[in-house]
């Protein structure tokens, strides 16, 4: 029998990453998840325990390194390796470069940028020691665009970018794959409080070639595909997710 | 070559200190324009920064940048205009993410990504005013092939460029352009097709070019100057 697959998704406890723990954790993975919400994320191992389901949770703020390290560290005594990581713990404060303040800059690139950079760096030498792993970024076609949420908000998503090309530039032929999912206009919480009214919706779905918003199981099947062997000739990717909304419109 | 008059305007620099904002500098004051620059004081302290004035053959300290509010701005000598933005600014750790520590990613996103933010927002109240304004961010070709795997340096130069496709949208109806440079620093002279590597002076014509009216329809751009190497 094939080993269980181990999998952790940070930032798994809403929208994009909770629905990929779901959905593993439904397929009898072992998922590790963290995140900032500490109920959401009880909430939602109790959720999937009432179907039967299992998944462990550690609270976990991406912000600061000595956490990040801990967990991976207590991951790996669990669970033996890390076989794919999804990245998926972000932040969205949409103001314009006139409202923008230095903290809200700061604070933005930390947790979207930095964060990530902390848990690559963490996950890295583990991957490497099993000569092979793959990561999975939930990027944003922001970092495209240069919409949707701010300078703040395109500068942090674009960071990812050349932050996975660095990585697949050194570590490809040591087995790392490494991609990212860039979704636009998927309905999470975090499209609710962009466009907080049925009409903002609405005149956003307009601007949508495909006619129509996202859902979950739209990054669920990407990250699914990219976590795959099906897709093991493809390195160092952006995978838009958004109806053609980026280079359609 | 065509000789540009740039006579009354006033370029700023971020970073008169290496070998391009040297360039930059010598090419713009050769041009007849005003130029305010920054410049270190302290070698060992890559964060502390001088502010310089330079026109023509005469130069003077103007004093320390204080990112936290913009008033040192209000002591520049009878100037009340800034035309171009030059962010030339970068440094980079030369190691791969395992090697890296927190600090100097840290040191990497301050100076390649939060002192340029933090300037461009002071002096953009300024160009808005004027309802005229170019800026230019020098990236890299670090942020299209992650260049020789420095996670920090690769990271600081894909999120500028998308900060400079945000500045665009947000300042071009205030008619400031905002465009980057993209140089393929870490390219070896083999990988690259016109067989050698850029020179500081081409760079600093580029961005020349860029800022003046013979480029007034550009903007939101990155230009890659890499040699014909990326053709992305
Ligand atoms: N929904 C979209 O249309 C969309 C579009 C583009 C990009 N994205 C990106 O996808 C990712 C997931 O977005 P989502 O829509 O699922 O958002 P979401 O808000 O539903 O989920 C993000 C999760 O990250 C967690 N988080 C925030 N700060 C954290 C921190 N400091 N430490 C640990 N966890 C933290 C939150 O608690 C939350 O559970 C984000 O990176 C976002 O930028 C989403």
């Amino acid at each position: 029998m094939e080993r269980k697959k181990a999998i952790l998704v940070i930032g798994g406890a809403a929208g994009i990453g909770k629905d990929y723990v779901k959905n593993r954790a439904a397929r009898g993975d072992s998922v590790i998840f963290t995140d900032l919400n500490k109920e959401a994320g009880e909430a939602l191992v109790n959720e999937l325990a009432l179907k039967g389901k299992e998944a462990t949770f550690f609270q976990h703020d991406v912000t600061d390194w000595e956490n990040t390290k801990g967990i991976i560290n207590k991951v790996i005594k669990q669970f033996g390796r890390i076989d794919t990581l999804v990245h998926s713990a972000g932040i969205t404060v949409s103001k314009s470069f006139e409202e923008l303040t230095f903290p809200t800059w700061k604070k933005t690139i930390s947790v979207n940028l930095t964060g990530l950079f902390y848990a690559v760096k963490a996950v890295i030498p583990e991957m490497l020691h099993h000569k092979g792993g793959n990561i999975i970024i939930i990027g944003s076609g922001s970092a495209i665009t240069g919409t949707g949420g701010g300078v703040h908000y395109a500068a942090s998503k674009g960071g990812a970018f050349g932050l996975m090309r660095a990585i697949a530039s050194k570590y490809s032929h040591l087995g790392i794959k490494i991609n990212l999912v860039a979704p636009r206009v998927i309905q999470t919480e975090m499209l609710d409080r962009l466009y907080p009214t049925e009409e903002s919706l609405e005149k956003l779905v307009q601007k949508i070639p495909v006619r129509k918003i996202g859902t979950l199981s739209d990054t669920t099947n990407a990250i699914n595909f990219l976590a795959s062997k099906e897709s093991d000739f493809i390195q160092g990717q952006v995978l838009l997710i958004d109806g053609g909304r980026t280079f359609l419109s | 070559m065509i000789q540009f008059d740039l006579q009354n305007k006033v370029v700023f620099v971020f970073d008169g200190d290496h070998q391009v904002g040297k360039e930059i500098i010598r090419l713009y004051t050769e041009a007849g324009a005003k130029i305010l620059f920054l410049s270190r004081t302290a070698p060992e302290d890559e964060s502390i920064f001088i502010l310089k004035y330079k026109d023509g053959s005469s130069s003077n300290d103007i004093g320390p940048v204080n990112l936290e509010n913009s008033s040192f701005l209000q002591g520049l000598p009878d100037l009340h205009q800034i035309d171009i933005i030059i962010n030339n600014l970068e440094t980079d750790t030369g190691k791969e993410i395992i090697d890296i520590t927190p600090e100097e990613w840290e040191n990497v996103m301050f100076i390649n990504l939060d002192v340029p933010f933090q300037l461009i927002k002071m002096i953009t109240p300024l160009m808005e005013k004027q309802n005229d304004g170019v800026i230019i961010n020098v990236s890299s070709t670090s942020a299209i092939d992650g260049g020789n795997g420095d996670t920090a340096y690769a990271a600081s130069k894909s999120a500028l460029e998308s900060m400079n496709k945000a500045l665009s949208r947000e300042l071009a109806s205030s008619n400031i352009r905002v465009n980057a440079v993209s140089v393929g620093k870490y390219d070896t002279s083999d990988s690259i097709p016109l067989g050698r590597k850029v020179t500081a002076s081409e760079i600093a014509n580029i961005i020349l070019m860029l800022t003046t009216p013979m480029a007034s329809y550009m903007n939101g751009q990155t230009i890659l100057l890499d040699g014909g190497k990326t053709l992305a």
